[in-house]
């Protein structure tokens, strides 16, 4: 869609107009240097339609830095089409005083009507705000005009305006457009990482499974992705709703709604560390997340470490009970990964089912080293209490141990977890 | 005259045989419940685990085998057998007494609420966070009571029209769904187990739940045998019993607790397993007739059968992982069912 403009003319135009300018000191306003240059046109539109172009045409001293319509053609359509945008945009592009590319180059920073600065870069050729100059100092009786090759965008607008595309824990396609302000989370991992991050204060609404860290308490309940409270989310007016990738329903209500809605599925801790990553960047949390992923790296290869020395035969065999009695997890788990990643040998961890209920025979028969329970299933007494169960080593050696759901499920202190499974696997090393 | 006779007496015997061979399969089928499983453990090896149960005598027995064989046959799989076997006779008794008291072949021992007056018990006891072993003990309580509130409810002039029974009883079922499915949205997570224990299962079983099923069922099973006259009766409707002189309003009663006793012990000890009650009475009518005297204890005697064969099932098919016995007790006994419909059908031409 590039307007190609004949060559020929415009050198004619532009030798005509500069010698017209420098000669005998200007004569035209800026607004009559925009006016001559049909490269320019667009400018002369947007500043029409902004109400910016009768200040070029009046007396006054300003630098304008006019980017080209090829440059104002490649600008983002979500700039281009607010006109709220459009404007500080433009008054970006204007700075108060007569600035000439040699005293630009002099400086660092140039402070602009907008109000936020522009960068200078003169290493190799002139830079400003990343933009080159392709004519300059157009002398005039206002000010000075700049030609440059590429618009200028303020860098809140720039960190607002992130237009992040990615696919979601449910395989849909998301873009999140601007920054979200106001998040209601209706995942509890999603939840904490919002958290640890440092993003709690975007958080204005949960569900009723988040309940880390404390002050999640203050924040309006609505229920969860299945019993959902549309009118209670509606009137918090959010812009991103996080939600389990398994409540399709809700996911697709919500989006109906306008509303926009990233579904997660965290199944492994290097997904956890992606969630992190993701939640991190587009709140505009990125250094936050990196330091809790780093954080959380440090801690686990601390155990890894220490297992890695460990021979397999003379790692601990481990039964893991989830809720129900009986009931297990195998390998391709998140807690399985952990029970791993803590040493354990899980006697599970090769059963077909990803939950499986395992015979209480067997179980007697495998003679787990450990046994963790999930702290609102069976209690320790019930387990140890068992038909048959008196000679099997874990409950023999007194190690039944309840450990607390949310240290073994997709969320940051999943480390928590972690580092509590190794000291249960080896308390000689790590107690 | 003769005829007569020798007709009675080909019944005498046909019922005689059948209850030698339900009495042969039950030990055949409980032998091989304790025999498999996903650890196979030979038989020679149980044989001397039983052995060296015996005082004195098995001392002398060398053990040639890990010291779990001795915890998995007998803390394991004995119990979990025997107690297959009690509560499927109870339900199955139950099921049958039901069926006959209300004339209606769709009657289940839960029919009165049993079942969910349990689980309202059991999800109570999680709820306010008691030790485990009060479960069991909460689930027969409000299992028993809810029986007691139900006849109470139909009680009007000193006589409770089986209707009026039978709709309270659907009634207060309901209601106690539906405290246990809010006590469920309210505290999720902690109760899940309750969602399982409702699905019914031997897995729990321990020496202890046999010994407190055991002296109910023993008890249970003959005073059910005793009203078989006053069933059979009761068959005919409520005035023709009343005429050949039955007392029926105390039989309801004595019925009632009975099956309120025997269903609410299995309920506590094993959850709420379904289709044993319903079906295994239609499934012994099909092979002896409809006289509650053979009827009662061939329903006893095919429902422990049943249970015991169709748990074995569940804990094999997809070892060393177990599936829930209701699905096993659905997925083959409705087929067989069916079928054993279908023939008797065929036979008597309806």
């Amino acid at each position: 869609m590039k307007k190609i403009v004949p060559i020929g003319l415009l050198i004619v135009l532009l030798t005509g107009l500069v010698g017209g300018c420098i000669g005998g000191g200007p004569d035209t306003t800026i607004a009559d240097e925009l006016e001559e240059r049909p490269s320019l046109s667009m400018l002369v539109d947007a500043l029409t339609s902004a109400g910016l172009y009768d200040i070029f045409g009046e007396e006054g001293d300003y630098t304008l830095l006019a980017p080209s319509n090829d440059a104002l053609e490649s600008l983002d359509e979500r700039y281009a089409s607010d006109p709220a945008l459009l404007e500080q945009i433009l008054t970006y592009h204007v700075l108060e005083g007569s600035y000439s590319a040699s005293k630009i180059s002099q400086s660092q920073t140039l402070a602009t009507l907008q109000g936020e600065d522009i960068e200078v870069k003169t290493t190799g050729s002139l830079s400003i705000g990343g933009a080159s100059v392709t004519e300059q100092d157009i002398e005039c009786t206002n000010g000075t005009l700049h030609v440059i090759d590429a618009v200028l965008v303020p860098p809140s607008i720039e960190e607002t305006y992130i237009d992040y595309t990615f696919e979601d824990g449910a395989g849909r396609e998301v873009t999140i457009e601007k920054v979200p302000e106001r998040v209601v989370s209706l995942a509890s991992s999603a939840t904490e990482v919002m958290f640890a991050i440092g993003a709690g204060e975007k958080v204005v609404g949960v569900d009723k499974y988040s309940t880390y860290p404390e002050e999640v308490a203050s924040r309006p309940n609505l229920g969860s992705g299945s019993s959902l409270d549309m009118e209670k989310l509606i009137e918090l007016e959010p812009d991103l709703v996080v939600i389990w990738y398994f409540y399709g329903d809700a996911i697709e209500n919500i989006e109906q709604r306008g509303i926009n809605v990233m579904a997660i599925n965290p199944a492994s801790v290097s997904d956890i560390y992606d969630e992190i990553e993701l939640l991190g960047t587009i709140l505009g949390f990125e250094e936050n997340a990196q330091d809790v992923i780093g954080d959380m790296q440090a801690r686990i290869s601390e155990i890894t470490d220490y297992v890695d020395t460990i021979p397999v035969e003379d790692r601990p065999t481990v039964f893991y009970e989830t809720s129900q009695p009986f009931k297990s997890l195998n390998a391709d788990t998140f807690t399985g990964e952990l029970i791993e990643m803590a040493g354990g040998i899980n006697i599970a961890a090769d059963e077909e089912s990803r939950y499986p209920v395992l015979s209480s025979e067997w179980i007697i028969q495998e003679d787990p080293d450990v046994i963790v329970v999930l702290s609102y299933g069976a209690s320790v007494e019930e387990i140890k209490a068992r038909s048959g169960w008196g000679q099997v080593s874990a409950v023999a050696n007194d190690r039944v141990y309840a450990v607390e759901s949310d240290l073994v499920t997709s969320n940051p202190r999943l480390v928590l977890g972690l580092e509590q499974l190794a000291k249960w696997f080896y308390p000689e090393y790590f107690e | 005259m003769q005829d007569i006779e020798a007709y009675f007496h080909s019944v005498r015997m046909y019922r005689l045989t059948v209850m030698v061979g339900l009495i042969l399969f039950l030990f055949a089928v409980a032998i091989l419940g304790i025999m498999v499983g996903p650890v196979s453990i030979s038989p020679s090896t149980i044989l001397h685990i039983f052995w060296m149960q015996i005082p004195h005598v098995g001392d002398s027995v060398m053990q040639t085998w890990p010291h779990s064989y001795t915890s998995i046959v007998m803390d394991v799989r004995l119990p979990r057998v025997l107690l297959g076997m009690l509560v499927g006779m109870g339900l199955a008794v139950s099921g049958c007494a039901m069926q006959g008291l209300f004339r209606n072949p769709m009657a289940s021992p839960y029919v009165c609420g049993l079942s969910s007056g349990g689980a309202f018990g059991a999800a109570l006891a999680v709820n306010l966070g008691l030790a485990y072993i009060f479960l069991p003990f909460f689930a027969f309580l409000f299992a028993t009571l809810t029986v007691f509130f139900v006849y109470m409810i139909s009680r009007v002039n000193n006589k409770v029209p089986t209707e009026t029974l039978l709709l309270s009883g659907i009634a207060l079922s309901s209601f106690f769904s539906a405290l246990v499915s809010l006590m469920l949205y309210f505290a999720d997570q902690q109760l899940e187990r309750i969602v399982f224990w409702m699905m019914g299962g031997l897995w729990a079983s321990t020496w202890d739940k046999v010994a407190v099923t055991l002296p109910l069922i023993v008890v249970a099973v003959p005073l059910f045998y005793v009203l078989s006259r006053e069933l059979n009766a009761m068959l005919l409707g409520e005035e023709n019993a009343t005429d050949l002189g039955i007392k029926v309003e105390s039989t309801k009663r004595i019925i009632l607790v009975l099956t309120a006793f025997t269903v609410g012990a299995c309920v506590a000890v094993s959850g709420v397993i379904g289709f044993v009650g319903l079906i295994i009475p239609h499934i012994a009518r099909i092979f002896v007739g409809p006289d509650h005297k053979i009827l009662i204890p061939a329903s006893v005697f095919v429902g422990g059968i049943f249970l015991i064969l169709t748990d074995t099932l569940a804990r094999t098919i997809i070892m060393p992982a177990e599936l829930p016995v209701g699905i096993i007790t659905s997925l083959f006994g409705v087929p067989f069912f069916l079928y054993l419909l279908r023939k008797r059908k065929e036979r008597m031409g309806w």
